[in-house]
């Protein structure tokens, strides 16, 4: 955002306007406030008629009503746009900008405690997030690879056997499973790893000849549950058995 | 490597799964406001990745079910498109009758069906005044300033904002039409 000029609009969007300029005594109302609420809601005020505005807001309970509507219907205006498909591999660039983020916060601590962006938060920890972002950004690839391959979460998997193995979600955003303690599966037969979500349907994730190994997982499993199964043959569209492992993603 | 969650990761997790949970909700929508305003599939994305950025900075705050957290990151890909469309020194001024003339088809493929969804928001705002109508078109869609708008048009100032004053109280009747009456005229 290029400054404060959108600022106030979308303060009210959220609520938080209210609070932020409470009503100070009553002022004269006239039709040219009445038209700069409608520039103010559309974030079309800027330097001096904004500083005039907001100030002649702070004592005028009408304009503060037509500041709240208006905000209120441009918010419900934007919910009439029609969607769009981003183009493919947004998600992944948007999951390693977040890593990224991520990182950062935890190099820097002490702007980690501060918040941002959400109104109500401190307006310029954005500049300086994104000034740490840049940083990492330009440091080493070396640097950054590690950080991806960071392991962000662990989360163990339950069963009768096999009590070792867990999934692991990185800081890219990649996750794996890590299966211990499972045994060689009989001769021809395989584990295969499953992705279950709440309406019963299941997603072949991978599959290993072997009982210890990690099997990486191509797809985000965050919220979801992920079975292990013994499958005497190549896995087909569903389990044949029954789970050795389990464990739900998201629920720490 | 050591695979134990630190002391801070369930808290990780769970703003990792708010954050996912808004992106599914919204990036469709997020995504198709960006497009619409900037006509340019690339920066779109920069826009609304930008979003999501500052929505995951907001950490926990964040709830993908209220109305108003959607309603807060619609708000910042709209500001942002409009910065971007003001920071261009010269950007050709698109309104909503423009829509469905796609650039080009081969980096927008599902231009055809946007562009008739996009002719909705399109019939909602034709319940206005046809001068109403244009001004809000030109405020809200192509993010000119009310000089600029006075400007291209060749009226003066003044009633440019008397236009744009009337054309949201118009449309907050069109709306409640539409949704309920949920907001005064």
């Amino acid at each position: 955002m290029s400054g404060p000029r959108r600022w106030p609009a979308l303060l009210r969007i959220a609520g938080g306007f209210r609070r932020a300029i409470p009503i100070r005594r009553s002022a004269p109302h006239t039709p040219a406030h009445g038209e700069a609420a409608a520039l103010y809601a559309l974030g079309m005020l800027e330097g001096e008629e904004l500083s005039v505005f907001e100030q002649h807001l702070q004592n005028c309970r009408q304009c503060l009503q037509l500041v709240d509507l208006d905000c209120e219907m441009m918010a419900q205006l934007v919910t009439f746009v029609p969607d769009g498909d981003p183009p493919p591999g947004f998600k992944s660039r948007l999951t390693a900008r977040v890593a990224m983020e991520l990182a950062a916060e935890e190099r820097a601590p002490s702007l980690r405690r501060t918040t941002v962006g959400f109104p109500g938060g401190v307006r310029w920890a954005g500049s300086l997030a994104a000034t740490v972002c840049v940083m990492l950004w330009v440091g080493s690839m070396f640097g950054q690879q590690m950080t991806l391959r960071q392991v962000l979460v662990s989360v163990p998997m339950h069963g009768e056997v096999g009590s070792g193995s867990s999934v692991v979600i990185h800081r890219s955003g990649a996750a794996e499973v890590e299966l211990r303690g499972l045994g060689a599966p009989p001769p021809g037969a395989l584990y295969a790893v499953w992705l279950a979500n709440s309406d019963g349907e299941y997603t072949l994730l991978g599959t290993y000849a072997e009982g210890d190994g990690t099997c990486p997982l191509g797809r985000s499993v965050l919220g979801g549950t992920l079975v292990v199964t013994l499958e005497p043959g190549p896995a087909r569209s569903a389990p044949t058995s029954e789970p050795l492992l389990a464990a739900t993603i998201g629920s720490p | 490597m050591a695979h134990g969650p630190g002391r801070s990761d369930p808290q990780i997790l769970k703003r990792l799964e708010l954050f996912d949970a808004l992106y599914e909700a919204q990036h469709r929508r997020a995504f198709g406001l960006a497009y619409l305003l900037i006509q340019d599939v690339q920066e779109a994305e920069d826009v609304v990745q930008e979003a999501f950025l500052t929505a995951w900075r907001a950490g926990p705050r964040l709830d993908p079910e209220s109305a108003m957290s959607r309603a807060w990151l619609l708000a910042i890909v709209r500001n942002r498109a409009i910065d971007l469309l003001r920071s261009r020194s010269k950007h050709p001024v698109r309104t909503l009758n423009d829509a469905g003339d796609p650039k080009s088809s081969s980096d927008v493929p599902v231009e055809a069906e946007r562009a008739m969804e996009a002719k909705a928001v399109s019939q909602m705002l034709a319940g206005l005044a046809p001068e109403q109508r244009q001004v809000l078109d030109l405020a809200y869609f192509s993010g000119l300033t009310h000089t600029q708008i006075a400007s291209q048009l060749g009226l003066p100032l003044g009633t440019v904002k008397g236009r744009l004053r009337l054309a949201l109280d118009h449309l907050r009747v069109v709306l409640s039409t539409q949704t309920g009456p949920t907001l005064p005229a």
